[in-house]
């Protein structure tokens, strides 16, 4: 009986299912939450056909799918298949939901168009936090990666930052196979997979409204019209898009692709008030064209495992890649050097022969543990990804006088000083005609050359995004050391596109206007693909828990950047293309990539987003972190070899019977040193030893960051009542008035950080709103009162009991 | 998040508010606010519904939610302050921590303190250095039954300024916020003590009081004198600091190395600011010892008069002679809360007198030694050339010391001459060694409010309660940089990574921040961005 429907659906989507039933790459959330609810949902179908539970749409595609009609209806329908559209789409999809992703170009799905990197400052703390809520981003870019480096390895914890040069092609190609065999597994049949999300070429122009502002679906170009009671925008650089190479300009949402036509119009019809920013990205040169030879060779971080032979990250490959001359060999050695020369110089000079001699391959390097800055960090909390690949390298140019005198005698032919672009790009990614024309003492500047592939010969030229017409382009190029001779395969272009102010959305990234309605990534006015994917991730959590009537979900500035991120948008008046900055977050320390899971797995746990698996995982290591702590503190040591290289490292005496933990809170000790002197646990990984170290190195300011943040959440997270009319406050500034109207914070902490809002306004508001809740009290005391005169005498006293405490 | 903390610090939640949100059970991260059971409008329905994730980290052990975190601990001076002194002053503490931080500088006669309720206990308080401040009576009045429905404690001290300023800001220094203006009232009202019917009242009033509150901080910013100069610039360097080191951590690989000894220098430089000025600034002096003022001139110019109509008292003796005065005189006023001594001093003009000669000479020493100098003229006679001589004198003096001491050109006797006034103003451009001028009738007491308002102004005391409070708050400042900064060398000389000094300095930024609440990430960020070449 209960396979009765799901036999339908395998008639129906045959093609698919063939493919998710044999598939065996993919990691498939079995996740807990979303599953029930299946379930239930499919006993009852089973045990009665006309139950009234909430999902309708899917309740009627199974009745229609009898009849053999098609009828496009889904609970989550994404439009756009960018970072922020396979986040949501596949968020959506886990959690249960039929969700459906359109897309102007399914071939370019999670394209990269700007920079092959993920993560930096800021960003991979987001990335962090998305794959500890079981999205995507942090996955792919680990397995996708071409180099990856660990910045401000010395500056403290919370701006640690981990980058990784990608492989477009590839990133793609990983993200849209996870995306088309994203499948839902049956929990009573182990064998039967729903693939429940589907995706489709279309361009959507216009949203379906239902009878109570809430949304029904979306109409596309060619006349179609899907339904579904949430709707997920993600549109990136693609509505009304228009790019700009010099003077010309082509309406296009990226170099090569169609915009989107009439969706802003329709936007706008329905009283969203819409704006333009402005974006580029700078020219791509043949690899092969380039002269590395004289040029900073600048290198990734290598995984180094303390006891294992050498031969196993070192796997020299002189096929296909020898072509473009990038994997460094020297590379290898230099990793050796410095950490020899660091630690043991002269035990391990005799071994070293040399790049190309394979004899170190049978070395055991135990001295390598040490060499914390020199290792591979992954985005990703679930060691299955952890895949080491070789790297490549990246090389470092600059600019020449040559360079600033083209640029300064073309000045007028660039839309910023020709003057027939008004629309200022982002402050941190300035134009290199910027640079030379703000900071003119600077006689050069830098400029990175990054591989974008392994088997594509494109080279991105970082810094040196121009709005100069294309046939100066080259010769600006050739100016650079290295790059006299280069081909250039793409021009440098900027692309102005149509973005709606995102104080038009709820932190649920839900629109305050059209239930239903979500908007996530460029649309919102944010840049980067990291932005985009934690957008996109709230989104798709919140878009299929409105179409299952749950609670939607917001995170808290002060729970993950992605917070601080969504609060900044929706509260602060943005004037450039946001970009998430470590500044930006008020407690950053407690914000940091590696509680980044015990932040918020848990969450993803309770949402249904992480599976049994993944929960075990995360459990474990968090046993396994605390067990260590304890043990840390319990054990004690005096004197010996420890203790005296603590000393000397330290320069700071060790007390007798200290702590194993004391001594990881002087300074320059790392957890390394216990490993070395056999007070280290061995069976814990490098992650949770870093843990471990952070926990107990920094504990006294993560408590003092911990207790400032306490005392302001519980009165920042008043909840603000909806129905507040600020015009009506006569106490509040003008302006107070005017923003709050706009804004309509949730909490008074939001409504602190809109601008123009001051402490003065914010006590006004306080007051008004006390006052409200004590008239509504008496009220209610009141009808109490009159309740128990009209009714019998032994019925409600309780309650006007408690009413009368909560009045204290 | 530290700026949200000093705009809402003083919003105390009560446990059964219902704006509250319920407390979290038991060791969840999140709760849930119920949703509203009707949905009557639809557009803005989503809003009602929604599942607030807070920070809540599993690898960080719970720390105390309920004790101290819940709300700040204010203090001030609750008697009027500025006017003539009273015989008692009262410092209020109110807030969770009131008895703990009254504590740490109360000593009352039996060794320790155990507060009741409601009892008044005999003692002193102490400075950091374990003087004694000032006798006081604490009146320790635990919640609820306080006017804040908080633990108050009111410390009732001698009603001189310079007590009740020393012990608010012992206060202070243990841990308590100086009070935002009506701040007690706000909490008295927010936490239900005061009567709906005033809750208008209480919004007028505190709006008022931040508007007036704002205004002053904006005319402290500009006025010269007192901290203002120096909270602008310590903030300006903090900000410029933050700006060093935070385009550093966002932009790793784009910028030019630290130089750290440059920055750790720097950081000295303005913690050693800071101490001197708390230490030593003219502000603290001027409370504790008061300005010396003397009052010089020719003979028979009305300088007793002028001594006995400030100081409301028969003095000096005043006569139609000319050098009656033979000997310095004192009296002792207050102006605005300052001690001020005045000194009348003999007419100086050449004599043969041997005890007027001896006067005169102590004239010449006395207004060597005084802060201001009130050198008085006769508006019926006119500038003369022996003022002119006599204002060499002094200025000869004055060189030879080489301090730069202000001078006030009084014009007395105005009463004798009406039309002088527009004489006067036209003809002392050419002096421009006074510092203000000033006309006076001593007899009537005219122009002597005006008197105290220039030499106010010239010590640097803006005058009126308004400017006052600014000058408080400033010190305040100082105080919480000073922690900031000391934890920040802490921090150095631990040698904690770089992100850890941006958190101190980020704390002294906004502590120094010229409204509460400042917002300082956007500001910091537009330097990096002007100030570096950022953007690969």
């Amino acid at each position: 009986m209960a396979t009765a429907p799901l036999t339908l659906h395998l008639c129906r989507l045959g093609r698919n299912l063939c493919k998710t039933l044999f598939l065996t790459s993919s990691p498939v959330p079995r996740n807990p939450c979303g599953v029930s609810f299946r379930r239930r949902f499919r006993r009852r179908i089973c045990f009665s056909s006309s139950s009234s539970f909430s999902r309708r749409f899917s309740a009627s595609r199974e009745l229609n799918c009898e009849l053999g009609e098609v009828d496009e209806k889904y609970d989550v329908i994404v439009v756009g298949g960018g970072h922020a559209g396979c986040e949501a789409a596949l968020a959506s999809a886990r959690l249960g939901a039929r969700t459906l992703l359109l897309t102007l170009n399914i071939d370019r799905i999670a394209w990269q168009p700007c920079n092959p990197a993920v993560g930096g400052p800021a960003k991979s703390q987001l990335v962090h936090e998305v794959d500890a809520l079981g999205g995507e981003i942090g996955k792919i870019a680990d397995r996708c990666y071409l180099q990856k480096r660990v910045l401000n390895v010395s500056r403290g914890p919370a701006v640690r930052a981990l980058r990784a040069q990608t492989d477009k092609r590839e990133y793609a190609l990983r993200m849209k196979n996870v995306v088309e065999r994203q499948v839902h597994i049956h929990n009573i049949i182990p064998f039967l997979f729903t693939p429940n999300l589907s995706i489709r070429e279309a361009m959507v122009t216009d949203i379906l409204l239902g009878k109570n502002d809430n949304v029904e679906g979306v109409c596309t170009y060619f006349g179609m019209n899907f339904y579904a009671p949430s709707v997920i925008l993600t549109t990136g650089t693609f509505m009304s898009g228009k790019i700009w190479v010099g003077r010309t300009s082509m309406p296009a949402g990226r170099a090569g692709e169609s915009a989107s036509h009439g969706l802003t119009e329709n936007l706008q019809r329905l009283g969203f008030e819409t704006d333009r920013l402005k974006t580029g990205t700078p020219a791509r040169v043949d690899i092969r064209t380039v002269n590395f030879s004289g040029l900073e060779p600048q290198h990734g971080d290598e995984e180094v495992c303390p006891f294992k032979p050498i031969s196993r990250f070192i796997r020299f490959n002189f096929g296909s890649n020898q072509a473009y001359g990038l994997y460094s060999l020297k590379m290898y050695t230099s990793i050796y050097v410095i950490s020899l020369s660091k630690l043991y110089v002269n035990s391990f000079k005799g071994c070293l022969k040399g790049p190309g001699s394979l004899l170190l391959g049978e070395l055991c390097l135990p001295a390598i543990m040490y060499l914390h800055n020199w290792q591979v960090g992954w985005f990703s909390f679930d060691p299955e990804v952890h895949i080491e690949r070789e790297q490549m390298c990246c090389y470092l140019t600059r600019t020449t006088s040559t360079t600033h005198q083209i640029i300064r005698e073309n000045l007028h032919e660039t839309p910023t000083y020709g003057g027939w672009v008004e629309a200022k790009g982002p402050r941190y990614c300035p134009s290199i005609e910027d640079k030379i024309v703000r900071f003119q003492d600077k006689e050069s500047h830098q400029i990175f050359l990054e591989p974008e592939g392994r088997n594509v010969p494109e080279l991105y030229v970082q810094g040196f995004s121009t709005g100069l017409p294309e046939r100066l382009q080259l010769p600006l190029l050739r100016t650079l050391p290295g790059l006299e001779n280069c081909s250039m395969l793409r021009p440098a272009y900027a692309v102005e596109y149509d973005y709606l102010p995102a104080h038009q959305c709820a932190r649920s990234l839900m629109t305050k206007k059209i239930q239903g309605l979500f908007f996530s990534g460029q649309i919102n006015g944010t840049t980067g693909y990291e932005e985009a994917a934690a957008q996109g991730m709230i989104s798709g959590i919140n878009a299929a828990r409105h179409a299952d009537s749950k609670p939607l979900i917001v995170l808290e500035r002060e729970s993950s950047y992605m917070g601080t991120l969504i609060d900044d948008l929706v509260t602060k008046d943005l004037r450039e293309p946001y970009r998430m900055l470590t500044s930006r977050s008020e407690h950053r320390l407690l914000l940091r990539s590696d509680n980044a899971d015990s932040r918020l797995t848990p969450l993803g746990r309770e949402i249904g987003l992480i599976d049994d698996r993944r929960w075990k995982l995360y459990q474990d290591k968090q046993a396994r972190i605390s067990e260590e702590k304890k043990r840390l503190k319990s054990v004690r040591i005096s004197g010996g070899d420890l203790a005296a290289e603590v000393t000397h490292l330290s320069n700071q005496p060790v007390k007798d019977f200290s702590t194993l933990e004391s001594l990881l809170k002087k300074p320059h000790i790392q957890y390394e040193i216990l490993d070395k002197h056999g007070f280290g646990d061995k069976s814990l990984s490098r992650m949770e030893k870093e843990c471990v170290e952070i926990d107990i190195k920094y504990e006294g300011f993560i408590l003092r960051q911990q207790s400032h943040l306490q005392q302001v959440v519980t009165q920042q997270h008043r909840l603000l009542p909806e129905d507040l009319d600020y015009y009506a406050m006569t106490t509040l500034s003008l302006e107070a008035r005017e923003k709050l109207s706009k804004v309509r914070p949730q909490t008074i902490g939001q409504a602190s950080r809109v601008g123009g809002v001051s402490p003065a306004d914010i006590t006004a508001l306080l007051i008004v709103l006390e006052a409200k809740r004590r008239k509504a009290q008496e009220q209610r005391r009141y009808k109490i009162m009159n309740a128990i005169r009209a009714t019998t005498q032994d019925e409600v006293p309780e309650v006007s009991l408690t009413e009368k405490v909560n009045s204290g | 998040m530290a700026a949200f903390r000093a705009v809402l610090r003083h919003i105390h939640i009560n446990a059964n508010n219902c704006f509250a949100p319920p407390s979290s059970l038991g060791a969840t991260w999140q709760f849930l606010i119920p949703a509203k059971p009707s949905r009557t409008v639809k557009s803005r329905a989503g809003l009602d519904n929604y599942k607030l994730v807070v920070n809540k980290d599993e690898r960080l052990e719970c720390v105390d939610q309920i004790g101290s975190g819940s709300a700040t601990t204010i203090a001030a001076i609750v008697t009027s302050v500025g006017g003539p002194p009273a015989a008692v002053g009262i410092v209020r503490l109110s807030g969770p921590a009131a008895v703990s931080i009254a504590g740490r500088g109360f000593r009352p006669t039996r060794k320790t303190w155990r507060p009741t309720s409601h009892v008044v206990e005999y003692g002193v308080v102490l400075d950091s250095e374990g003087n004694v401040i000032d006798e006081v009576l604490a009146v320790p009045m635990l919640a609820p039954r306080s006017y804040t429905r908080e633990d108050v404690v009111e410390l009732q001290c001698h009603g001189s300024e310079v007590c009740l300023r020393r012990v608010l800001r012992k206060c202070l220094e243990a841990g308590a916020t100086l009070a935002q203006p009506g701040e007690f009232t706000l909490r008295a009202f927010l936490n239900g003590r005061l009567d709906l019917s005033q809750a208008e009242n209480v919004a007028r009033l505190i709006a008022a009081k931040s508007v007036a509150a704002a205004d002053a901080a904006l005319a402290g910013i500009q006025a010269y004198g007192g901290f203002s100069s120096l909270v602008g610039s310590l903030r300006s360097r903090c900000i410029e600091l933050l700006t060093e080191i935070e385009a550093r951590l966002d932009f790793d690989d784009e910028m030019p190395p630290l130089d750290l000894n440059l920055i750790m220098d720097k950081i000295n430089n303005m913690s050693r600011d800071v101490e001197s000025a708390l230490e030593t600034a003219n502000y603290d002096k001027l409370l504790q010892s008061g300005l010396q003022i003397a009052i010089v001139g020719r003979p028979n110019v009305g300088k007793s008069s002028l001594l006995n109509a400030w100081s409301k008292s028969e003095r000096a003796i005043v006569t139609e002679i000319a050098g009656t005065t033979r000997d310095v005189i004192e009296a002792g006023i207050s102006v605005s809360g300052i001690p001020i001594n005045l000194l009348d001093t003999a007419g100086i003009r050449d004599t043969d007198d041997i005890v007027e000669k001896i006067g005169v000479e102590r004239s010449e020493a006395v207004a060597r030694g005084a802060d201001l100098i009130i050198m008085t003229v006769s508006a019926v006679e006119g500038w003369t050339s022996e003022d002119t001589k006599l204002l060499e004198r002094i200025q000869s003096a004055k060189g030879s010391t080489g301090s730069s001491t202000p001078v006030i050109l009084v014009v007395n006797k105005i009463d004798c001459k009406p039309c002088a006034e527009t004489e006067w103003d036209k003809g002392c451009h050419s002096h421009n060694i006074f510092s203000k001028h000033v006309f006076t009738c001593a007899v009537t007491g005219q122009g002597l409010e005006e008197l105290e308002r220039a030499v106010l102004q010239i010590v640097g005391i803006p005058a009126g309660g308004r400017r006052w409070t600014v000058n408080q708050r400033q010190c305040e400042q100082l105080v919480r940089t000073k922690e900031a900064l000391a934890r920040l060398q802490s921090s150095i000389k631990d040698e904690l990574p770089l992100d850890f000094w941006t958190i101190d300095l980020r704390d002294a930024a906004l502590s120094l921040g010229q409204i509460s609440g400042e917002d300082i990430s956007e500001e910091v960020l537009s330097n990096i961005f002007g100030k570096f070449c950022i953007g690969k």
